[in-house]
């Protein structure tokens, strides 16, 4: 008997592309960001949530914890951005050189920017990003509610000083 | 004048002050100009990190790892060694050593294993578990084996898993986007048992090159038994009904 009564299918096509984004974004690594949404999966099948009307948050709560275990054993995170950002989009044709290196050079700062935030920093602006409410973000990081909006403004601050150097 | 911290213009931003708040906030930010300028600020930013982060995803995309050309030639090279020997003992040779420079190279196999275990007794074994992507799966073995036998099953789980068994360490599992793949060779002893969720139409078993075996799951869980050492057999289905998991 699966672990999980809902259709599991269906939850898969659901969140699995958001929780893929949030999670290469978070580790700047899609391969690890692969595995650790298929673990995710995983663990839903095994150990599903006691409350199914919280599941996409426990959904990602859980994704955070695993990239960040993974993070923490590979050792490969500054590694792995570097090279991520050296990659060529897939899945679209080439665009003209200009364009290109104007999104290399966006690239490059995202990266840079993304290393300036602690992991709950980086973690909060994420799943604001992907449209959870501050409780729902204050439940996944274990703080109080008010605090996420000063954490939020703090964030975009660093992201926006390396995203936009003449902005100090 | 007190003015608004930027904690709760963020959360009038993204409505997510009370109404109280909602309120105050609101009624300030008319009659302040330099709180009204940072809540301006705020949301501009805003959408530079969202549309910063856009242009970050395109370089993110899950891919398939490239194979470096010096590679390619090299594996051209083995396959060419194993034409011209075009015996078995070769073969095993080929895999073992194409095993031994991948993995030197790329590290051991990753995209899709989402959870592994080897054991360090004497009989290894290992499991994989993950999550099939479609609906039809291929079961690829490289080879057949001196013993061992494959027992295939469907079962309400909604994860596969595969496992090793009494082999000497040097078979592996490989997800691929299609399937699994077992890397084994001739000398092989060891067996598999592989458990597929039941909402799998159609599982195709292909060893060694040879036509597929095509198997067809039934509505409740179906296992299947299948001898590796010889060519001429075919799957054997060795019991209908039941949870479709193997024994221990």
């Amino acid at each position: 008997m699966s672990g999980f009564d809902g259709s599991f299918t269906s939850l898969y096509a659901e969140y699995r592309e958001p929780l893929f984004r949030y999670v290469a974004r978070y580790t700047g690594d899609p391969d690890l960001a692969d595995d650790v949404v298929q673990d995710t999966f995983v663990r839903l099948d095994e150990r599903p949530p006691p409350d199914r009307h919280a599941l996409r948050g426990w959904l990602f709560t859980v994704a955070t914890n695993l990239a960040r275990d993974a993070l923490k054993v590979s050792r490969r995170r500054l590694g792995i951005l570097q090279e991520a950002a050296d990659r060529v989009p897939c899945g679209t044709p080439p665009p003209d050189p200009v364009t290109n290196l104007e999104r290399d050079e966006v690239r490059e700062r995202v990266r840079v920017a993304m290393a300036t935030l602690s992991e709950k920093e980086r973690t909060i602006l994420l799943l604001r990003e992907e449209g959870f409410a501050h409780r729902e973000i204050a439940e996944a990081v274990g703080t109080t509610t008010k605090s996420i909006g000063t954490m939020i403004a703090r964030a975009l601050d660093k992201m926006a000083r390396r995203l936009e150097p003449e902005v100090e | 004048m007190t003015h608004t911290d930027d904690g709760a213009l963020v959360r009038l931003l993204d409505g997510a002050c009370d109404g109280e708040e909602r309120s105050l906030v609101t009624l300030h930010l008319e009659t302040c100009g330099s709180c009204g300028a940072r809540y301006q600020e705020l949301d501009r930013r805003t959408r530079l990190v969202s549309e910063s982060l856009r242009v970050w995803d395109t370089s993110v995309r899950p891919r398939r790892r490239g194979i470096p050309r010096w590679l390619r030639a090299a594996a051209a090279i083995v396959i060419l060694l194993g034409i011209a020997g075009g015996v078995r003992p070769v073969r095993a040779w080929i895999v073992d050593g194409a095993r031994a420079v991948w993995t030197a190279v790329v590290g051991p196999p990753a995209s899709q294993v989402v959870q592994q275990d080897a054991s360090s007794t004497s009989v290894p074994a290992a499991t994989v578990t993950f999550v099939p992507a479609g609906d039809t799966f291929v079961l690829e073995l490289t080879s057949r084996q001196r013993e061992g036998t494959l027992l295939l099953a469907t079962s309400s789980r909604e994860t596969a898993q595969a496992e090793i068994s009494g082999g000497a360490g040097r078979e592996d599992l490989v997800v691929l986007p299609t399937g699994l793949r077992v890397v084994n060779d001739a000398a092989s002893v060891a067996s598999y048992a592989i458990t597929l969720p039941r909402t799998m139409r159609a599982i195709r078993v292909v060893i060694d090159g040879e036509p597929a075996l095509a198997l067809e799951p039934g509505g409740a869980t179906s296992r299947w038994e299948i001898d590796l050492t010889s060519v001429v057999d075919t799957a054997r289905a060795v019991s209908k009904g039941g949870d479709g998991s193997f024994p221990q």
